[in-house]
C-alpha cells in the first residue's frame, strides 16, 4: 500500500496543507502530545489535591478570572521548578555569563548533571529491557537484577584497594554476571518449562530485595556500628570518578555517563549488525519461523534475558559506585521498575531509550526542586504521574491519534499479542 | 472392481489421553508426597523445642459459647441423624412419603441441615469444658514433627493410591499445607524461647484473611483470561481498591453504610481500571502485557501521590475501620474448622460465596458459555453471532470490580490503614495462582488458600519467631518461591484458554 | 429461499477481492461457486455471512434489499456457512458448540442443557447423522466435526448453506458421504452454495455452476453444458497444462533413508507409526494423503523440528535424528515448509534478511564485525533477478509481497544452500497458476541436479504430476508406495486406508 494520504489532499489551500500535514501522526507529534496529556493531568492533580486551589472554585461564577489566573499561577510554579530543576534557570544562566566563575557554574548547570546522573542507571538498565521487549520477553525483574549487579559491586568496591581502572572493571564486569545470572533464572524457567517470565522475574524482584535487607544485617555488608542501615561504604579506588569535580563540586556527571552512552552505540550494534541480535529479532518476531531456520529458540530465550539481566546489573553497578557509594535497604528504589517505562517510552530502539531516560532522570530531579520549593510542598510522586500517563500514551499512540483526531495511516495500530501464560 | 472400503477412524483419544497423563502425575505427587512424609518424622521428628503448638477446638472471638444443659444436647442430635439416615441408606428412604422426591438437591439440604444438627451439640462438647472454658490441645514441636509427617504421608498415600484424573486434588493442597507446618516445626527447632505458643488455628484464621484478596485477585484474572485478555494490572486495582476503600470509609467516619459505600467504591474504580484495560486491549488491540504494566505504574505513582500530598496531612482521611466480623451462627462453633472459616469479615464470606457464583456463571449459564467461548475461539462465537468484544468487555470490567473488592481486603477487610506499598506484588501472585487453580474458580480457591497460608506462616513466624535460626527475610521469600515453583512446573504442563492474550479484529 | 447478490465490491488494500459479482441462488439450488484460491469465492462468501463488510454491493432475498452487517444478521435471515476451518470450539462438547450463540435458557440464566441435548438429537435424526452430543469436538475426527458444523447451520434454521471447501479435509469416502447429506439437504427445499476448486465434486453435484477469477464471474453455467476441461479453462483463464514437462529421472544412489520412523504430535499421540522410505538422489518421492495423516510430524521429524520417539533417518550415511535443527539443515537438508508464513518466513523483516534466514552462520554473511550487510543487500539483489521476485527492491518488508513472491522467496533461499535433500511440504498451497509452474520447474531442475527431493502435497493432481514415485499415507503409515500412473480411484482408495484388492490393481 504505497498510496499515500497526502495525495488525496486537497491542493487548493496551503494552510489547510500544511494543517493537515501537522495532523499526520508521526512520532514526535504523539510524543509531543502525550507529554501535553501528562502535564495536563498532572496539573488536574495538582488542583485537586491543593485544598486553597479547591476552594477557589467555589468563587468560580463570581470572579472566574481570578481562579483560573490563581490555579494557572500555582501550576505553572510547579511546572516552573520542574524545568529548573531539572534543565537550567534562565537567571542562573545569564549571571553564569556574566560572572563566569564556579559558584555560579555549579547554579546554572548543576539541574542539568543531576538529571544526567539519574537519567545514566536509567539508560543502561533501559536498553537492557529493550533487548528482552524487541524478543517478546518482558523482563520485569530489572529492580531485582539492580540490586543483584549493587550487591556484587558494593562487595568488590568495599573490600579491596585495588588501582582504580582494575577495582572500577571488576566491579563492571562482576555485575554483569551478577544480573545476568538472576535473568537467568527466568530465562531457563521460561525455556524448560514454559514459565512466563513475568511472573518470574516480578517475584524475583522481591526475593531479591528481602536478600538485600536481610545482607545488610550481617558483617559481611553492614557498617560497623550501624545496626539494620546503610552498607559498607566503597573504597575512593572503586568510586567512578566525576568529569567536572575540579570545576565545581556541584556538577554531578560521572564516568558512568560515558559508559552509558557507549552502551547505546553496543546496543544499537547488536541490533544492527551482530548476529545474535537479528537471531533474537527473529524470535520476537516470529518464533516458529525462527526455530524452522535452525535457531536454537530456548538458547536465544536464555541468552537474551541475561543480555537483559546483564544490562540491568550495570545499571545498579554504575548507581552505586557512581552516585550512592554505599548500599541501603532500598537501593535502586524504583529503577528498575521506570526502565520498564523507559523502554517502552523509547519504542525500545536505543536513542529513544537514550532520551527516555533523559527524560525520567529530568523529572526526578525537577520532582524533587518542585517539592522543596513549591509553598505546598508539593509532592515528588506528581513527575511520577506524569511520566506514567506519558508512558501511557506513547505504549498506545492509537489512544493519542484518537484523542487529537490526527490522520493516521494505520502505522499507530499496534497489534500485538500478549501470548498465553505456558508457551 | 471388487473392493470393500473399510474406513477405519484414526484414534484420537486427547481427553483420555490427558486423564491418563494426570492419573500419572497424582501418582508422582503421591508418591513425592510419602518421600517427603518420611522426611518429615525423620528430621522434624526428633527437634527439640520449648515450643508448643496449641489447638484450640472451640476459639471464638466475637460471641459466646450458647449453654445447653448437657441432657438436652441430645436433642438436636438424634433430630440431625434422623435427617442424615435417608441419605446414607436406601433402607432408610423408604420411610418417606412416595409424592415427595428424594432429588439431589433435597438430598444436599438433608445432608447441611443434618450435618449442622449432629456437629452442633458435638462442637459444645468438645469445644467448651464443664467450666464453660476454651478446651485446648498442646501438642510439644517434637510430637508435632511427627504427626505432620504422618499426615503428609497419608495424604500421599491416598493422592497414589487413587489418582484423582482431574487436576489438581483438595489431597495435594492439604499434603502442601501439611507440608508447610512441618517446615514450620523445623524452623522452631532449637528454639530456646520458653513459654512459646504457635496458635494454630490463629494461624489457620490469619492464612483464610490473607487468602481473602488472593481469592478476589486470582477470580479476577480467571474472570478477564477465560474471556481471552490477560489482566496484569491486578497489582494496580489492588492499590486503588485499597486507598480509595480507606478514604471514603474515613471520610464518613465509619459509619456502617461508608463502609458498604468504601467496598463499592474500591470495586468500581477497579472496574475503570478494568475498562480501560479493555479500552486499550479491544479497542486499540495493543499489547495486553504492556498496557497491564503502564497501568500499574500509574496507579502507584497516582497512590504514592494521593498517600504524600494529601493523606499525610490529612490523616483524618486514612482511619483504620474494620468491616464488621460475623460469626455464622451455628458453623462458628464447629471445631477447629468453626473459627478458621466462619468468623471473619464479611469481606471473606464475599470473596468464597463470588468463586461459588463466578463458577456457576462459568460453567452453567448461557453468559459463561459465551464467556468461554470468546476466550478459546472468537472467531466461532463472531459467525454465532456473539460479540467478542462485548463479552471480553463484560468479563474484563467485572474483573476489575473483583480486583477492587480485593483491595478492599486489605485495608477495610482486616481494618488496618493504608500504607505505601502494602499490596506487596500479591497482584501477581495472585496471577500465578490463577495458574496454578488452572484457570478455575474452586482451583483458585484452594491455591489462594495454600499461599494465603504461606503468607499468614510467614507473618507470624516474624511475630514470634524473630530470634531464630532462619533469618526472617528468608521465611517471607516463602511465598515469592513458592510462586516461582508454581509457574516453573510444579502443576505440570496446562492448557490455558487457547485465545489468551491474543487480540480478535474480525477482518 | 431465494438469495441474490448484486455487484459485490471488495477492495483489501490496493487489490481488488471481488469486482463488480453479481450471483443468483435459486431455492433448492446447489450452486457451485468456482475457481482457484484466491478467486474471491472465500471473500463472497464472508461477505454474504457479514464476516466481511463490502465497499458496494446489494444482497437480495426473495428479491428483498436486506442488510447484513455482521454473522448475527445473517443468522437470522437464514443464512447458515460451513467454513473451510471448522468455526468450532475444540474443548467444548457438540452440544454446547451447536446451542453457542443461541443457548435455551431455563430458569435464566441458566442452560437448559436437556432441551438443547433432545433438540440435537432430534435434528441429528432427521438428517441422519450419527453424533453423541455430549462428546468433545477435540475428539472427533474432522469428517464427524464437519457434521456439527453443519448441524449446528441446520438447528439456526438455515435455508441457505455456505459450504466452503468443504472436501478438502476428507477422505474421498468421506466426501461421497457429504455429497449424499448434500442430495438430503436440497431434497428438503435448502439452497446450497457450495464453493470448491475440484471440478469432478462440481460435475457430480452442481445444479448451477458460477466460475470465478481473479475476483470477477467469468462465466455461469449447468454440468450439462460443460467438461472438466472447459471448467479448467474458464478457472484459469487459458489451457492448463497440468502435467509438468520433466524428462525422466535418472537416480543414484539412496540420499535419504528413513526406517520404522515414530513420531508424535502436540497431543502425544503417536502421528506417525512406524515409516520407512527412501529417496535416491535425482529422484521425486512425493507423499499423497488426506491432510491430518501424519504428514506434518513427518516433515518436522525429517527436519529435526519434532523429536523422534523411534526409528532413523539417515542422510549419505549420518543419522540425523537427535539433532538439532541447526545440524539438520547444515547436513544439507532443504526445507519448505507447510506454512510458509507462519514458519519460513519473518513477514515484517525485509526481502534480502528473509534470503539469508537461515544462512547467518555461512561466512560468506558473517565476519568477527557481525553481519556483512553489504553482501547479504547484494545476495539479495541477486535472487530477486534471478528468481523473478516482483519487489520494488530488496529492501522491501515481505509483508507487502504477494503469495507467490513469498514462496519464491523461500524457494531461492533454500536452493541457495549446498542441498544433499530438499523437503517441500505443500509448495504450491494457495498460488496462482504461474507461480505453480515456476515451482514445479525449479523443484524439477533441482531433481535434475541430483538432488533428492520429497514433495508433500495434499493435491493429488500435484502429487501425480510431480512424483517419480508416490506414496501414499494414512494414518501415520505408508499404505503403499506406487507409480504415479496408478489410477486415481486406487489412489483414494489407499488415501482412504483401504487397498485395491490384487485384481483391481492388474485392471487398472
Amino acid at each position: 500500500m504505497t498510496t499515500d494520504v497526502v495525495t488525496q489532499e486537497p491542493r487548493s489551500s496551503r494552510i489547510l496543507q500544511i494543517a493537515v500535514r501537522v495532523r499526520r501522526a508521526n512520532m514526535a507529534l504523539v510524543l509531543l502530545l502525550a507529554l501535553f496529556v501528562g502535564l495536563t493531568v498532572g496539573a488536574f492533580m495538582i488542583i485537586v489535591t491543593t485544598p486553597s486551589l479547591v476552594h477557589s472554585w467555589s468563587t468560580f461564577f463570581s470572579h472566574p478570572g481570578a481562579t483560573i489566573s490563581e490555579n494557572f499561577n500555582t501550576v505553572w510554579f510547579a511546572y516552573e521548578q520542574i524545568f529548573q530543576g531539572s534543565l537550567f534557570d534562565f537567571h542562573a544562566m545569564r549571571i553564569l555569563i556574566d560572572h563566569p566563575d564556579k559558584a555560579n557554574l555549579a547554579t546554572a548547570l548543576g539541574p542539568i548533571s543531576l538529571t544526567l546522573q539519574d537519567a545514566t542507571p536509567l539508560i543502561v538498565a533501559g536498553l537492557g529491557l529493550a533487548i528482552g521487549f524487541r524478543s517478546n520477553l518482558f523482563d520485569i525483574g530489572g529492580q531485582g537484577q539492580v540490586i543483584a549487579g549493587g550487591l556484587i559491586a558494593g562487595l568488590i568496591g568495599f573490600s579491596w584497594h585495588f588501582t582504580p581502572v582494575l577495582q572500577v572493571s571488576l566491579e563492571l564486569v562482576a555485575a554483569l554476571i551478577a544480573g545476568a545470572l538472576l535473568a537467568s533464572l527466568a530465562g531457563v524457567l521460561k525455556a524448560y518449562t514454559g514459565a512466563h517470565e513475568v511472573i518470574v522475574t516480578m517475584m524475583s524482584n522481591y526475593i531479591m530485595v528481602l536478600l538485600l535487607g536481610y545482607l545488610l544485617i550481617t558483617n559481611l555488608f553492614a557498617r560497623p556500628g550501624l545496626k539494620d542501615g546503610a552498607g559498607k561504604a566503597v573504597t575512593p579506588t572503586g568510586q567512578l570518578p566525576y568529569f567536572f569535580s575540579h570545576l565545581s563540586p556541584g556538577l554531578l556527571v560521572n564516568v558512568g555517563f560515558l559508559i552509558a552512552f557507549a552502551m547505546v552505540f553496543v546496543v544499537q550494534w547488536f541490533f544492527n549488525r551482530s548476529k545474535t541480535g537479528f537471531e533474537l529479532l527473529m524470535v520476537g518476531q516470529n518464533g516458529e519461523a525462527a526455530r524452522t531456520a535452525g535457531i536454537n529458540a530456548k538458547r536465544t530465550t536464555i541468552i537474551t534475558l541475561c543480555l537483559a539481566g546483564a544490562l540491568c546489573g550495570l545499571a545498579g553497578m554504575l548507581e552505586l559506585t557512581g552516585v550512592d557509594h554505599f548500599l541501603s535497604p532500598n537501593f535502586g528504589g524504583s529503577y528498575g521498575f521506570d526502565a520498564i517505562t523507559v523502554a517502552l517510552l523509547g519504542r525500545n530502539r536505543p536513542w529513544g531509550v537514550f532520551f527516555g531516560a533523559i527524560f525520567f532522570g529530568a523529572m526526578y530531579a525537577g520532582g524533587e526542586a518542585m517539592q522543596a520549593f513549591t509553598p505546598t510542598n508539593i509532592q515528588y510522586s506528581l513527575a511520577q504521574v506524569i511520566q506514567a500517563v506519558v508512558v501511557f500514551c506513547v505504549a498506545t499512540p492509537a489512544l493519542i491519534v484518537e484523542i487529537f483526531r490526527l490522520t493516521d495511516n494505520g502505522r499507530f495500530r499496534s497489534t500485538g499479542s500478549a501470548g498465553g501464560w505456558t508457551k | 472392481m471388487s473392493i470393500a472400503p473399510e474406513i477405519v477412524t484414526p484414534e484420537i483419544v486427547t481427553l483420555e489421553n490427558l486423564r491418563q497423563i494426570t492419573r500419572e502425575r497424582a501418582l508422582g505427587y503421591g508418591i513425592t508426597l510419602i518421600l517427603i512424609g518420611v522426611l518429615e518424622v525423620l528430621w522434624f521428628g526428633g527437634a527439640r523445642s520449648a515450643l508448643k503448638t496449641t489447638i484450640e477446638f472451640g476459639y471464638n472471638s466475637s460471641s459466646a459459647m450458647p449453654s445447653i444443659a448437657s441432657a438436652l444436647r441430645i436433642i438436636p442430635l438424634f433430630l440431625g441423624l434422623l435427617l442424615l439416615a435417608p441419605v446414607a441408606s436406601h433402607s432408610a428412604r423408604r420411610f418417606i412419603p412416595e409424592r415427595f422426591k428424594f432429588t439431589k438437591g433435597v438430598r444436599n439440604c438433608f445432608i447441611i441441615v443434618g450435618g449442622y444438627l449432629v456437629i452442633w451439640p458435638i462442637a459444645l462438647w468438645f469445644g467448651v469444658n464443664s467450666g464453660g472454658a476454651l478446651r485446648t490441645l498442646t501438642i510439644p514441636v517434637s510430637t508435632s514433627g511427627y504427626v505432620v509427617g504422618i499426615l503428609t504421608m497419608v495424604a500421599g498415600g491416598l493422592l497414589a493410591w487413587r489418582r484423582f484424573d482431574r487436576g489438581a486434588s483438595p489431597l495435594l493442597y492439604v499434603g502442601l499445607i501439611v507440608f508447610m507446618l512441618g517446615f514450620l516445626v523445623w524452623v522452631a527447632r532449637g528454639s530456646n524461647v520458653s513459654g512459646l505458643h504457635l496458635q494454630l488455628t490463629g494461624i489457620l484464621a490469619a492464612a483464610v484473611a490473607a487468602a481473602t484478596f488472593l481469592i478476589f485477585g486470582s477470580l479476577s484474572g480467571t474472570l478477564c483470561e477465560r474471556s481471552g485478555v490477560v489482566n496484569i494490572a491486578i497489582e494496580g486495582q489492588f492499590m486503588t481498591g485499597a486507598i480509595s476503600s480507606v478514604m471514603v470509609v474515613s471520610a464518613l467516619n465509619g459509619t456502617g453504610i461508608s463502609k458498604l459505600l468504601g467496598v463499592l467504591v474500591a470495586g468500581i474504580l477497579g472496574a475503570l481500571i478494568g475498562w480501560v484495560l479493555a479500552v486499550m486491549s479491544l479497542r486499540y488491540q495493543a499489547n495486553q502485557i504492556i498496557v497491564g504494566i503502564v497501568i500499574v505504574a500509574f496507579c502507584t505513582a497516582v497512590t504514592q501521590f494521593i498517600m504524600f500530598q494529601v493523606l499525610t496531612t490529612h490523616q483524618n482521611l486514612n482511619g483504620a475501620y474494620a468491616l464488621p466480623v460475623w460469626a455464622v451462627p451455628f458453623f462458628s462453633h464447629i471445631p477447629i474448622i468453626g473459627p478458621i472459616l466462619f468468623d471473619q469479615n464479611i469481606l471473606v464470606y464475599v470473596a468464597i460465596l463470588g468463586v461459588v457464583i463466578v463458577n456457576i456463571a462459568l460453567f452453567r449459564t448461557r453468559w459463561g458459555l459465551r464467556v468461554r467461548s470468546v476466550g478459546e475461539k472468537p472467531i466461532a462465537s463472531e459467525t454465532v453471532g456473539v460479540s467478542v468484544a462485548r463479552m471480553r468487555y463484560g468479563a474484563v470490567i467485572l474483573g476489575g470490580f473483583v480486583a477492587g473488592l480485593g483491595g478492599a481486603a486489605f485495608t477495610i477487610g482486616p481494618g488496618t490503614n493504608f500504607t505505601f506499598g502494602m499490596t506487596n506484588g500479591y497482584g501477581y501472585i495472585a496471577l500465578a495462582i490463577m495458574i496454578f487453580g488452572r484457570w478455575r474458580p474452586y482451583g483458585a480457591l484452594m491455591a489462594s488458600l495454600l499461599f494465603g497460608f504461606a503468607i499468614a506462616l510467614s507473618a507470624n513466624l516474624n511475630i514470634y519467631l524473630s530470634q531464630l535460626v532462619i533469618p526472617q527475610q528468608f521465611i517471607s521469600m516463602l511465598p515469592y518461591i513458592i510462586t516461582i515453583a508454581a509457574v516453573a512446573g510444579l502443576v505440570g504442563r496446562i492448557r490455558p484458554p487457547a485465545a489468551d492474550g491474543v487480540p480478535f479484529s474480525r477482518e | 429461499m431465494k438469495l441474490e447478490l448484486r455487484a459485490v465490491t471488495k477492495h483489501f488494500g490496493s487489490l481488488a477481492a471481488n469486482k463488480n459479482v453479481n450471483l443468483l441462488v435459486e431455492p433448492g439450488q446447489i450452486h457451485c461457486l468456482l475457481g482457484e484460491n484466491g478467486a474471491g469465492k472465500s471473500t463472497l462468501m464472508n461477505v454474504l455471512y457479514g464476516m466481511i463488510t463490502p465497499d458496494s454491493g446489494q444482497l437480495l432475498i426473495n428479491d428483498e434489499v436486506v442488510s447484513i452487517r455482521d454473522p448475527k444478521d445473517a443468522v437470522t435471515h437464514k443464512i447458515g456457512m460451513v467454513h473451510q476451518h471448522f468455526m468450532l470450539i475444540p474443548v467444548f462438547t457438540v452440544a454446547e458448540n451447536i446451542i453457542l450463540g443461541s443457548e435455551p435458557v431455563k430458569p435464566w440464566p441458566f442452560i437448559d442443557h436437556q432441551s438443547a441435548t433432545e433438540r440435537i438429537v432430534s435434528l441429528a435424526k432427521e438428517y441422519n447423522f450419527d453424533l453423541d452430543p455430549s462428546a468433545t469436538i477435540e475428539n472427533l475426527p474432522i469428517g464427524t466435526q464437519q457434521r456439527v458444523e453443519i448441524l449446528k447451520a441446520l438447528s439456526h434454521d438455515a435455508e441457505v448453506l455456505i459450504l466452503d471447501e468443504p472436501t478438502a479435509v476428507l477422505t474421498p469416502q468421506e466426501a461421497e458421504a457429504l455429497m449424499i447429506v448434500m442430495r438430503t439437504l436440497k431434497a428438503q427445499g435448502k439452497s446450497i452454495i457450495f464453493i470448491t476448486h475440484k471440478l469432478k465434486e462440481v460435475l457430480e453435484i452442481a445444479d448451477v455452476i458460477t466460475v470465478m477469477r481473479l475476483g470477477e464471474v467469468v462465466g455461469t453455467t449447468t454440468p450439462d453444458e460443460t467438461n472438466e476441461a472447459a471448467l479448467a479453462t474458464m478457472m484459469v483463464g487459458r489451457n492448463v497444462n497440468l502435467v509438468v514437462q520433466k524428462p525422466p529421472a535418472h537416480p543414484g544412489d539412496a540420499t535419504l533413508e528413513v526406517t520404522d520412523l515414530f513420531v508424535q504430535d502436540d497431543r502425544g499421540l503417536t502421528a506417525v507409526k512406524g515409516v520407512s522410505f527412501e529417496v535416491r538422489a535425482g529422484e521425486i518421492l512425493a507423499f499423497a494423503g488426506v491432510q491430518g495423516n501424519g504428514q506434518t510430524e513427518l516433515v518436522e521429524a525429517l527436519t529435526g523440528l519434532r523429536r523422534v520417539t523411534a526409528g532413523s533417518v539417515i542422510l549419505n550415511g549420518s543419522e540425523l535424528v537427535g539433532r538439532s535443527v541447526r545440524d539438520v539443515l547444515n547436513a544439507g537438508v532443504g526445507h519448505v515448509p507447510e506454512d510458509r508464513q507462519r514458519h519460513g518466513l519473518v513477514l515484517s523483516m525485509s526481502i534480502a534478511d528473509n534470503l539469508v534466514l537461515d544462512q547467518l552462520n555461512s561466512s560468506q554473511y558473517k565476519s568477527w564485525s557481525g553481519r556483512k550487510l553489504k553482501a547479504i543487500e547484494e545476495n539479495g539483489t541477486r535472487r530477486i533477478a534471478e528468481y523473478d521476485i516482483r519487489a520494488q527492491n530488496e529492501a522491501e518488508p515481505l509483508s507487502s509481497l504477494s503469495g507467490g513472491n513469498q514462496q519464491k522467496v523461500v524457494m531461492a533461499r533454500e536452493l541457495s544452500r549446498e542441498l544433499k535433500v530438499l523437503i517441500c511440504a505443500q509448495p504450491t498451497r494457495g498460488l496462482d497458476v504461474g507461480s505453480i509452474e515456476f515451482m514445479h520447474r525449479q523443484i524439477v531442475a533441482i531433481r535434475d541436479e541430483g538432488v533428492a527431493v520429497v514433495i508433500i502435497s495434499s493435491e493429488l493432481d500435484e502429487v501425480i504430476a510431480l512424483g517419480d514415485r508416490v506414496a501414499v499415507l494414512y494414518d501415520g503409515k505408508i499404505q503403499d508406495i506406487v507409480p504415479p500412473t496408478t489410477s486415481r480411484a486406487d489412489l483414494g482408495l489407499l488415501m482412504a486406508g483401504s487397498r485395491p484388492t490384487a485384481n483391481a490393481g492388474a485392471t487398472s
